[in-house]
């Protein structure tokens, strides 16, 4: 079943976001982690087409993720390759430069997020 | 554990020690399956992918150590998304004591051998897991 993965800290925002997510695209099951961890684990798991990615939570950032999966795609290891969209409150130049330089990231977004945009942004990734 | 099947993953970033590591296996199980990591990031991948039945762990590692390999295999387990329970050998420079402790006690780590890694001892420890 074609499947998103939520990865945010914050169980209210990311209730917001998964309540946003389902009704934009009601045909996709919703995965949550509310740990990098727990996010890693449920990706390999369930190979989610989409990621919505926070970047700064507790102990392990989502950088870790992006850090796997570029590891991955350059050494070839796993095949599967899912749309990672960051949501991030990005402060610097400096760190959205960086952002999307990483080959695995398909979108960035600001935090708060503007639910519009996201939904325009889903509808692309996902060819809804 | 099956001495045909078994599939051993080496997680370590210094080219020369891998290939020490991994003679030493193929030395002792000739029909193994032997899959290499460079760093921690490497390695989960192919723990997904692969599925090893036992796993040389080094701690020190650059974009991903072996500490955060083991955050995610006990996170997984711990959250029931993970099924496969390979055995882990954590083989590090690591010297000091409190630190090696601490990392035995860790509940996905088997055991823990100082580097430089003997062949014996590693047979020794296979011994038990492998008939």
């Amino acid at each position: 079943m074609n499947s998103i993965l939520i990865i945010e800290d914050e169980t209210v925002t990311r209730m917001m976001y998964k309540n946003f997510v389902q009704e934009i695209a009601p045909q996709y099951k919703v995965y949550e982690a509310e740990n990098a961890l727990k996010g890693i684990c449920l990706c390999f798991d369930k190979r989610p087409q989409l990621i919505l990615l926070d970047m700064i939570m507790p102990e392990h950032s989502g950088k870790l993720i992006i850090d796997i999966f570029e590891e991955s795609i350059k050494h070839k290891i796993i095949s599967y390759k899912p749309k990672i969209i960051v949501i991030s409150a990005i402060e610097t130049v400096e760190e959205l430069t960086e952002l999307s330089q990483r080959i695995t990231v398909s979108s960035v977004m600001p935090k708060p997020l503007p639910f519009d945009t996201l939904a325009e942004i889903l509808k692309i990734h996902l060819q809804l | 554990m099956n001495k045909q099947s078994i599939r051993f993953l080496i997680v370590e970033d210094d080219e020369m020690i891998r290939l020490i590591h991994k003679d030493f296996l193929r030395d002792l199980y000739p029909e193994s399956e032997i899959i290499e990591a460079e760093n921690g990031a490497q390695g989960i991948c192919h723990y997904f992918e692969s599925q090893p039945n036992i796993i040389l762990l080094d701690m020190m590692m650059p974009i991903m150590g072996g500490e955060t390999f083991l955050d995610i295999l006990e996170e997984g387990h711990h959250c029931n998304i993970l099924k496969n329970n390979p055995k882990i050998i954590v083989v590090t420079a690591i010297k000091d004591v409190k630190e090696l402790m601490s990392i035995g006690k860790r509940f996905a780590v088997e055991a823990v051998i100082s580097k430089p890694l003997v062949q014996n001892q590693l047979k020794s420890l296979l011994e038990d897991w492998i008939p």
